[in-house]
């Protein structure tokens, strides 16, 4: 349904006459945004359509629809009237104008009202003018058929559609508005009727055969297994809405998984490039501190060896001219040549002579200590030839061995610098990437395996099932020819009219499930289009197979329990639209099937303050959202809401806008609160009435 | 019994010889009587039989009795010191202990006092391990 014009007349706020003539939606899909200041009337918009569509009157007292001014002013005895009017266009075709009015009579000064209507009067032109006519009935079904009353503030409403209940699982009233919209009722009350019926014959038979205990018996028989069935049945379309549920699950986590995959053999890779060069790195240092440590063992132990190189040969003269003169070795001590010289006659018994005492005595005076003696004796030997000259030996290819470890050590030095400085350039993969992946792939695999686990489950159910049919023909062959044998033609010709009556049972069952899985599906492809596009936070829209109310999905493939910001608005939104297509679709098609009904038009949209309760950042994700999303759009909005990003995003798409100024003679605190800013130019939304006169707003085309 | 005391100039390179808080990594002489035997021998190579007179001595650690030296089979070098080093013109005996321990006192000084300027200025006892090193490379290669 969309409007051409709204006409207000002493509605509530409204005292006198207001007209809004909206954009001629046939010719391009229309935008129209009006600007009102608080306490102005936006709600009363939304109230006043429903009271033309539906005839809705204020809780408590019907009368208070009346403006308070224009009542005020009635006399006892008499009659004042309200209406809204509008031109509409039902089902898309020509409009029609239509009013619904309420009129009051004042009975006394105590403010009691007797209250006539509201009644819906269609106006009609002819060649005697104008006439308005009463409506039988006709117009408001076709209203109520293009708008059902259910569904009016899922189309027109303050802040959020349905009053924001409609996320993950809405209220109950909210999911039995939305089965009634997409006609559930009527396949269940298709399949009772199926049952019923099914139901009747087998009582029919029942009694036919009441007295034959073995008609009874396999009758019986037959229940049980028809229970059984229907039980398989069930279970079988609970593992496919399972199946449904799961498999869009796992190809969000299967995109997932893959999407992560790359960087995560990337993460590995690196990983693994990092552990070789840290052992590369520790290796070229071991054998770096291997080589000083072999460095410094050499230099200590050959301590000052190397610098006494030039005496070797001093000391082997000195030391053979010790041996050239017989004192060293020692082979005799000092003390036994003392001794010696005391005993005045040798060991052999000959008395010494003076040349024997010089001797004795001249040897006594070069004559080595014990120690000195060893300590010599030592020396010669460390420098022997005969001996091997270990001094000498020690100092061989010291020098050369210096120098090569020296090298050594330098070379896996700058072996172990280079991998640090290769180090450096790798840059370690975040852990938590890693984590994340791996723990998804698990995800993956358990939800796979139980995907795996109810698809045995099916096709087990899928035999047991069949097997159950082929029990059930068994069982009414078998009554059949009972029947047939001892209670005439009758119970044949039942059991061939339950049979039918079963098969269509199934039929209508097999039908709904379709038509829901159908539903659901073009659903979730218009939500899918209108959300996906809009949000930024990488989440998806989704439709609950069991409630057809939408739910936003994470990455992960969870469901968002709590979206932020004005997220869940977004999805709210996304969702009229797409319910709107539907109800078309389903339209569309039932008509073209030749089942009969009226051409379902193109739906209008009224939001009244949409951006409330929003993040600046979903402000401005709504405003960039709604323009083009309907034929007919028509946003009212706050001073407090009319934010820059808002104007920003909204006035290019605007294709009429209004203003709505209040007349007070009241002192307004806070003016500022009624200026604002439309394509560049200021608009002061506020008259100063002189005297005491009662506030009143008025509409202006800006 | 004879004693060698340890110079003064030696004291910065104490910390080389292995001990309970020795605190480098580069330890390189096992003990004191070592470092004095490599100090009298680089003494030797650098300034010959002309070393000074040692004057200062440490009283910390004590002399060493040539008997240590014996032991760690050092004595063979410090009697080489004094085969080559004595001037039997001058009346110098190399077999007197007393003049060995002398000998050795004096050269281990020279030797001290120029391996201390070298660790001084070699940034740390790695660079001065090379040092080292390459001074007894040198040596032997002439």
């Amino acid at each position: 349904m969309l409007f051409d014009r709204l006409c207000l007349h002493n509605f509530q706020r409204y005292a006198g006459d207001f007209e809004i003539q909206f954009p001629d939606p046939k010719k391009h899909a229309a935008f129209v945004v009006i600007l009102a200041p608080n306490n102005t009337g936006k709600t009363t918009i939304i109230r006043a359509l429903k009271f033309l569509l539906y005839g809705e009157l204020p809780a408590g007292n019907p009368w208070e629809l009346v403006n308070d001014r224009t009542r005020d002013g009635a006399s006892i005895g008499d009659n004042v009237s309200a209406w809204v009017e509008a031109r509409i266009r039902i089902n898309d075709d020509d409009p029609i104008t239509v009013r619904r009015s309420l009129t009051v009579r004042r009975i006394d000064d105590r403010g009691r009202w007797v209250v006539e209507g509201p009644a819906l009067h269609c106006k009609k032109s002819d060649n005697r003018g104008e006439k308005y006519y009463k409506d039988d009935g006709f117009i408001q079904s076709k209203i109520t058929r293009a708008v059902p009353e259910d569904l009016f503030s899922w189309f027109y409403f303050h802040g959020e559609p349905a009053g924001g209940k409609m996320a993950h699982g809405g209220a109950d009233g909210l999911r039995e508005s939305l089965q009634k919209v997409i006609q559930l009722q009527r396949w269940d009350d298709s399949e009772r009727l199926a049952e019923k019926l099914a139901k009747k014959i087998e009582s029919e038979i029942a009694t036919e055969v009441g007295a034959n205990r073995e008609y009874q018996q396999i009758q019986s028989q037959l229940e049980t297994v028809q229970n059984g069935l229907k039980k398989s049945k069930e279970d079988l379309r609970k593992c496919e809405n399972l199946l449904s549920e799961g498999s869009d699950k796992l190809a969000a986590l299967e995109a997932r998984t893959d999407e992560l995959a790359a960087a995560a053999a990337k993460a590995k890779d690196t990983l693994s490039a990092i552990r070789k060069l840290e052992n590369s790195k520790a290796t070229a240092e071991r054998e770096a501190d291997s080589a000083a440590r072999g460095y410094r063992d050499r230099v200590a132990k050959l301590g000052g060896l190397p610098f006494l190189q030039a005496l070797f040969d001093t000391a082997d003269i000195r030391l053979e001219g010790l041996r050239k003169k017989n004192l060293l070795p020692a082979e005799v001590s000092k003390p036994f040549i003392e001794r010696l010289i005391k005993q005045e006659a040798c060991v052999c018994g000959r008395p010494h002579d003076d040349a024997a005492i010089l001797s004795l005595r001249e040897y006594l005076k070069g004559a080595l200590a014990t120690q000195t003696n060893s300590d010599l004796l030592e020396l010669s030997r460390q420098l022997d030839p005969a001996n091997g000259a270990p001094f000498r030996q020690r100092l061989v290819g010291h020098s050369d061995e210096i120098r090569r470890l020296r090298e050594v050590e330098g070379s896996a030095r700058r072996r172990a610098s280079e991998t640090a400085r290769q180090l450096d350039e790798l840059h370690p993969p975040d852990d938590g990437e890693l984590t994340d992946f791996e723990s998804l792939l698990k995800d993956r695999r358990i939800l796979s395996s139980k995907l795996e686990n109810i698809r045995d489950k099916k096709k087990e159910l899928e035999h047991t099932a069949t097997k159950q049919e082929q029990a059930i023909k068994a069982y009414r062959n078998q009554l059949s020819s009972i029947g047939g044998g001892r209670r005439g033609g009758k119970v044949p010709k039942l059991n061939e009219e339950l049979g039918k009556a079963q098969n269509l049972l199934d039929a209508i069952r097999e039908g709904k499930d379709r038509f829901e899985a159908s539903v659901a599906s073009v659903l979730k492809r218009h939500l899918s289009q209108l959300f996906d596009n809009a949000v930024t936070s990488g989440n998806t829209a989704s439709i609950s197979s069991r409630t057809f109310l939408p739910v936003i999905r994470t990455s992960r493939g969870t469901v968002e329990a709590n979206p932020g910001g004005g997220e869940k608005q977004v999805l709210e939104l996304a969702f009229v639209i797409a319910l709107s297509e539907l109800r078309r679709e389903i339209n569309q098609t039932v008509r073209a099937a030749g089942l009969g009904g009226n051409l379902l038009g193109p739906q209008s949209f009224v939001l009244d303050s949409p951006f409330t309760s929003v993040d600046p950042n979903y402000m401005r994700v709504i405003a960039e959202f709604l323009p083009g999303k309907a034929r007919q759009m028509i946003v009212l909005v706050a001073k407090q809401n009319w934010h820059d990003t808002i104007r920003e995003a909204l006035e290019d798409h605007v294709t009429m806008a209004y203003a709505v100024t209040l007349h007070t003679s009241s002192a307004i605190k806070e003016p500022d609160a009624y200026r604002f800013v439309f394509r560049g130019k200021k608009h002061d939304l506020l008259v100063k009435l002189p005297g005491k006169e009662t506030p009143f707003t008025s509409y202006s085309q800006i | 019994m004879a004693r060698i005391r340890i110079p003064n100039s030696a004291l910065d390179l104490l910390p080389f010889c292995q001990t309970a808080d020795s605190p480098y990594e580069e330890v390189l002489f096992p003990n004191y009587a070592s470092l004095l035997t490599m100090a009298a021998g680089y003494g030797h190579h650098v300034v010959g039989r002309g070393a000074r007179e040692a004057k200062a001595f440490l009283k910390k650690p004590e002399p060493i009795d040539l008997g240590i030296f014996r032991s760690q089979h050092l004595y063979s070098q410090l009697q080489l010191l004094a085969l080559g080093c004595a001037d039997e013109m001058e009346g110098e005996d190399p077999l007197d202990e007393e003049y060995v321990c002398k000998l050795i006192e004096n050269l281990a000084d020279a030797g001290c006092k120029v391996l201390a300027q070298v660790l001084a200025s070699a940034g740390g006892p790695a660079s001065f391990v090379q040092f080292l090193g390459e001074e007894q490379a040198k040596a032997c290669a002439h």
